[in-house]
């Protein structure tokens, strides 16, 4: 039995859009947490 | 929307029972947690089909404790229990958890409902009726916004943090995309409540229809086992 290797390897590319992808749900995930907070406080629009 | 609460209500079974089944075989106290927020995230579906052909003041009660209070806060307990090493920490969280659900139970339980319950229309989403029949106090409501703040931030921000890992180490890819699937997810139905209260009520029956399907998908990705290389045998120490 041999133990397959859990590693991959990625491009420049494939580190950027992986990285950005990242970002952009990160970001969402803070907006949402300020909308949620937003509609507490009653400041979100209606 | 009451076919699509019932897809929503299938599909979350049957991600339950492949949680808690996976519980059974492997342990691991996250998920069972995972599993019981799922089974608030089916029960929120399940009386949402139930309110789209009778109005039921149980229904409305259960309705709002598990998909507006505790679903989104149970799930990112299991994210607390898998990310924070220190049991202690996570085992008094757990705690806190389930006695703060305990006074959820009983908030919604006391809510009094209005005589607007009589004039409710099966042909109109719960959300948005409820404000109107159910009065909910003003520490239903902070209880509810904190659980959905702790819940979306440990569950959202726990994928997004184990798939950078993974991404940086590179090592498991199927977990990097099972992570970000599971966060994607997870954001639709945590933005439902702020796109209700925005006169979208609709969006809730949606983002929790592929907001399920999402963290499904990311949950057979990321517990997928490696592909062997052709001519060798695979062992895989899956350890979650």
């Amino acid at each position: 039995m041999t133990r397959h290797s859990k590693r991959f390897s990625a491009s420049r590319l494939q580190d950027v859009l992986v990285l950005a992808l990242l970002v952009v749900l990160a970001t969402a995930l803070i907006a949402v947490i300020v909308l949620v907070v937003l509609v507490m406080i009653g400041g979100a629009p209606k | 929307m009451h076919y699509i609460s019932i897809l929503s209500t299938i599909v979350t079974f049957i991600f339950t029972a492949a949680v808690l089944q996976r519980y059974r075989r492997k342990g691991g106290v996250h998920l069972l947690l995972w599993g019981i927020g799922l089974i608030f995230y089916g029960l929120g579906t399940l009386t949402e089909v139930i309110l789209g052909f009778t109005f039921n003041g149980l229904a409305l009660r259960l309705w709002y404790l598990s998909g507006a209070m505790l679903t989104a806060a149970w799930l990112g307990q299991g994210s607390v229990n898998l990310l924070v090493r220190r049991a202690r920490i996570s085992q008094s969280l757990n705690v806190v958890l389930v006695l703060i659900s305990l006074a959820a139970l009983g908030l919604v339980l006391a809510a009094p409902l209005t005589s607007t319950a009589a004039g409710y229309q099966v042909d109109m989403p719960a959300s948005e009726q409820y404000k109107e029949i159910l009065i909910r106090s003003d520490g239903m409501v902070l209880l509810t916004v904190l659980l959905n703040i702790y819940g979306t931030l440990a569950l959202v921000g726990g994928a997004l943090y184990s798939a950078f890992l993974f991404w940086r180490k590179k090592v498991i890819l199927n977990r990097v995309v099972g992570n970000i699937l599971i966060a994607a997810g997870a954001l639709l139905p945590a933005s439902a409540g702020t796109f209700v209260q925005a006169g979208l009520v609709d969006w809730l029956y949606i983002s929790e229809f592929f907001g399920v399907i999402l963290m499904y998908m990311g949950f057979v990705q990321a517990i997928a086992p490696l592909p062997a290389p052709a001519g060798r045998s695979l062992v895989y120490n899956d350890s979650d």
